[in-house]
């Protein structure tokens, strides 16, 4: 893999870095891209933002208001 | 294991009608992203339902029932797609492919780089939207609009938080499929909701 990567290879890389190890090389490279680059450090966080948001979507309630009571675990 | 029932304690998530139903709701939604056969959607729901409302006594918040009886879905769900297995393969990566490359064309230009107007930009307190209902419809419309599979694997891993030997064992999508799904399910999402939500600056309520 080329050690200077495009925005969409960097991409990639951030979300399978959610999944997997990256190699030494791809880190690198990702290094070297975030550190050039503001979309794809602002992408890196909205990944990581979502996953909590989806982990977050489980205790929305569309009925009853359970604001009150949420966070009682018995 | 039943406890005493505290007085200024909510009434169990059991006597409201209401709340019951509106959980309903949600896990058939749930149901239906992940197993395209609605019979067998719903069929999951009301057993993982019927799981719950059995052990209902021991708990005292709606959170915690929530959470479980979602865990229960989550087991009865993954039962149904390992014997359905070939089912779900037949759903193939090559449906959706053509609509990704356009969505990738929309936020990459020719070199692989973000388009000016697309690139993506601070979210500012992400977990604010959390405590905003207005968010979450958004946040529904976006999942709505992802690709089915796309969907359905997305929402095994962040949502019912399998690991990826998990999501390929029991939809036999390949381990590189996987990665696919996942970051085209991920632009999509970041891509709608921002558009959608963060650059709005709706989120301060």
């Amino acid at each position: 893999m080329k050690i200077v990567i495009n925005c969409r290879k960097a991409t990639q890389l951030m979300s399978e870095s959610r999944e997997r190890t990256l190699s030494r090389r791809e880190r690198w490279a990702l290094a070297l891209h975030k550190a050039m680059c503001s979309g794809c450090r602002n992408f890196d966080r909205q990944i990581e933002a979502l996953s909590d948001l989806t982990e977050g979507f489980k205790y929305v309630s569309h009925g009853a208001d359970e604001k009150s009571n949420g966070n009682r675990e018995g | 294991m039943s406890e005493p029932i505290n007085a200024d304690q909510p009434s169990k998530p059991f006597d409201d009608q209401h709340y019951l139903l509106a959980l309903r709701q949600q896990m058939l939604k749930f149901s239906n992203l992940q197993i395209a056969d609605s019979a067998l959607a719903e069929d999951a729901v009301q057993e993982a339902l019927m799981a719950a409302l059995k052990k209902v006594d021991s708990f005292s918040g709606r959170a915690a029932f929530k959470t479980w009886v979602f865990a229960i879905l989550k087991n009865k769900i993954i039962d149904i797609l390992r014997q359905r297995r070939r089912f779900v393969e037949a759903d193939s990566l090559g449906q959706t492919g053509a609509e990704d490359k356009l969505l990738q064309d929309d936020v990459f230009n020719a070199g692989g780089h973000w388009h000016l107007v697309e690139r993506p930009q601070n979210w500012t307190e992400p977990q604010l939207a959390m405590q905003n209902q207005h968010f979450w419809r958004v946040f529904e419309v976006c999942l709505d609009h992802l690709p089915p599979q796309q969907a359905q694997i997305f929402m095994m891993r962040e949502f019912i938080g399998l690991d990826t030997g998990e999501i390929c064992a029991s939809t036999g999508v390949s381990i590189s499929n996987l990665h696919v799904l996942l970051y085209r399910a991920r632009l999509r999402l970041r891509t709608c909701l921002e558009k959608h939500w963060f650059l709005k600056g709706e989120d301060s309520d």
